[in-house]
């Protein structure tokens, strides 16, 4: 009787699991019925994609020609063109630079950027021809942050401040970090710029010639404490510091733009620049933007200079050709083929077979809300973990209902299935969504085939072979 | 002598099996090298065009519509979160083609759209290299930690050659999956590299489920 009650009492128990599992649980909300069950979190290939492409910038100059061929200087009205049988053409200053080796070189630095920024999964397509690059991002809060930097052309200078001499460029860069550095005020977010030997050298020299005269004090040691990168004003006080004095200065810019203008108070002989990007008292917020700028810069500067300058040309959230009508059709053919081995099992083996069907319907339920519950992404990769994982416990429940009491069976059936857990676990830690989420699948597939087996599947099987 | 009887028709069994992969991964290597592989369009590159509808629609009639007047190999997407503007993509869309679209979707919604809105784009193929490229160190990682696990496991009880054994399973069981792919001309797509991945799990479950077996047929004789 006692068995009875306890046997009634676990299917009660799975009946009700499953029940919130497959259908969720529905309370009124505004006059509807809402689901408070978590949702699933489907990746790029069966959500949808933010796909974006970035082009070569045409930088078009009109140029005026002669009956030969030959370039005209002199400017001319459209009239005197005319009367001289001259013609007049649009020429794109970049034609030179329209090569497949630099559409490819921005094809590889566009990749180590993406990785750089933590896009764990995208799609990217080169036509070859016009240099255009198609890239497929996830959707998330950093993807518009990610489009508007993707293209920056990367390029970096410090520049003699008159003369414009270039002092030091990309090719003396080694790479580029973010720092951070907190005091009573608050936390201070650095951009740390580190050089080659070579540049390691240049910057020596530089921080020599371009000293801070006794009686000024532009820069802090190192250059590590000037305000705001990205200040006009900052920069205008500088210059008008340098008109008074004479003071020799450097400029350093990033895709054109002037970051600083400035002098050295010491040589700096480690070959490393710290810009300050911001400080914020308390507010983590702030911090944390600052941070974001910061290695947004130090992902440009640090993956190379792209050899031309690009442009973001279309920008669109495309939903995902896998309609949830396929997907329904592959939750129906996996439901179909459970349904079918189940039957097998009930027939086959009867009460012990019933139960144990039972039992992995619950299993499946459970599964299900515990990769919602437990943040899992999934992908295509996922779907075929889940569907794997549902193989590997129908046949770790036949192996019950053959040999439950033989407990050396069911360790065996775990010691043959360690390499699934080796690529589980190995899966999860590796930053490429699909892999991640099959390997997430199959890491909560495991720990909940061990757990529930040993709490409810045994148990059933046992009390049935008991009461045989 | 049963044992043996056993062992023996099992390693003869497996030869066969291993004698089929080998003839079976050396058509694939040949239809690789002269016909390649056959992508989805997804992968193949070709031509999109997109149309805004201005409100929602079915992506089954867009679909017909455009299976209609483009063939069978159509990718029908919906665009933007309004979903009132749809995305067709086939190998090649002609500048007619594009206009009988159009007037199609004008007929069925009762609209007025002029097809010189919808854009011609042209969409490249994807290498096989881009596609694959960021599976492969997960593979070697973690095949590595199986050949240290089966090593530390398996090498005293067995022989030293179970680790070449297991690497030649892994690469034998995915040659073959990629030779069948290439012989039967099935589309390499967003399904394919999910299946590369199970197959590899499979390969290692296959290995060390015979090394366990071997193990315990050892243990019972002795």
């Amino acid at each position: 009787m006692k068995k009875a009650i306890k046997i009634v009492t676990i299917l009660i128990t799975m009946i009700l699991i499953s029940m919130i599992g497959f259908f969720g649980i529905y309370v009124q909300k505004q006059n509807r019925m809402e689901n408070i069950v978590k949702g699933y979190d489907l990746a790029m290939d069966l959500n949808g994609a933010r796909v974006f492409t970035i082009k070569p910038k045409e930088d078009t100059k009109t140029v005026i020609k002669d009956t030969e061929g030959n370039v005209i200087e002199e400017e001319l009205t459209d009239e005197e063109i005319q009367e001289k049988g001259y013609t007049k053409e649009e020429v794109n200053q970049n034609q030179d630079k329209l090569t497949i080796e630099n559409y490819k070189q921005v094809e590889e630095i566009t990749i180590k950027r993406l990785k750089e920024m933590k896009v764990e999964n995208y799609e990217i397509k080169l036509n070859e021809q016009t240099g255009e690059i198609t890239i497929e991002i996830e959707e998330n809060e950093d993807t518009d942050t990610i489009i508007s930097n993707i293209a920056s052309v990367g390029k970096f200078e410090i520049s003699d401040s008159e003369t414009e001499e270039v002092l030091i460029n990309n090719d003396n860069l080694k790479e580029a970090n973010v720092l951070y550095g907190s005091d009573t005020a608050g936390t201070s977010v650095y951009l740390e710029i580190v050089f080659n030997d070579e540049g390691k050298a240049k910057l020596e020299e530089i921080s020599n010639t371009y000293k801070t005269a006794e009686e000024e004090n532009t820069v802090e040691e190192n250059a590590t404490t000037e305000e705001n990168t990205t200040t006009e004003e900052n920069t205008a006080t500088d210059e008008s510091t340098t008109e008074e004095t004479k003071q020799k200065q450097i400029t350093m810019k990033i895709d054109d733009e002037t970051i600083m203008t400035t002098s050295f108070d010491t040589p700096i002989r480690t070959g490393k620049l710290q810009l300050n990007v911001g400080k914020a008292s308390t507010d983590a917020d702030t911090v944390n933007d600052y941070a974001k700028k910061a290695s947004t810069i130090a992902t440009t500067l640090e993956n190379g200079k792209l050899p031309l300058e690009y442009e973001v040309g279309g920008n669109e959230y495309i939903f995902s050709e896998i309609t949830n009508q396929e997907i329904q059709y592959i939750v129906l053919g996996i439901a179909i083929a459970v349904a079918l081995a189940l039957i097998f099992l009930m027939i086959k083996y009867k009460m012990k077979g019933i139960l144990a069907s039972f039992s992995f319907i619950g299993f499946v339920a459970l599964y299900l809300l515990l990769i919602r519950y437990a943040n899992v992404v999934i992908s295509l990769e996922g779907i075929f973990g889940i569907a794997l994982i549902l193989i590997i416990n129908y046949i770790f429940l036949y192996t019950m209902i053959l040999r439950n009491k033989d407990k050396k069976e069911h360790i065996k059936f775990f010691l043959k299935i360690i390499p699934l857990c080796i690529s589980s676990i190995a899966f999860c830690f590796i930053e490429w969504i699909p892999v991640t989420s099959l390997g997430m699948i199959l890491f909560w597939g495991i720990i909940l085939m061990a757990v529930y087996n040993y709490a409810i599947t045994n148990p059933l099987v046992n009390m049935i072979e008991s009461k045989e | 002598m049963e044992k043996n009887e056993k062992f023996e028709k099992t390693k003869k069994k497996s030869t066969i099996a291993l004698l089929i992969s080998i003839v079976v991964i050396i058509i694939g290597i040949i239809i690789m090298a002269t016909k390649g592989f056959n992508f989805e369009l997804h992968y193949q590159g070709g031509k999109r065009i997109e149309v805004e509808l201005g409100q929602t629609f079915e992506v089954k009639d867009i679909e017909d519509i455009s299976k209609e007047v483009l063939g069978q190999n159509v990718s029908v997407q919906t665009v933007e979160i309004y979903k009132d503007v749809v995305s067709i993509f086939a190998q090649n869309i002609t500048e007619e083609q594009r206009n009988t679209i159009v007037t199609k979707i004008n007929e069925k919604y009762g609209l007025e759209l002029a097809s010189e809105d919808s854009k011609i784009i042209e969409v490249p193929h994807t290498h096989l290299k881009d596609i694959v490229k960021p599976y492969i160190f997960p593979l070697i990682l973690t095949t590595i930690i199986i050949l240290i696990y089966i090593g530390i496991r398996f090498i005293k009880k067995t022989s030293p050659e179970i680790l070449i054994e297991t690497v030649g399973v892994i690469a034998v069981a995915q040659a073959l999956l990629f030779s069948i792919i290439a012989i039967a001309r099935i589309p390499i797509g967003r399904w394919t590299l999910p299946l590369a991945l199970v197959v590899y799990i499979l390969s290692t479950i296959f290995c060390t489920e015979r090394l366990e077996t071997l193990i315990s047929l050892n243990k019972t004789e002795e």
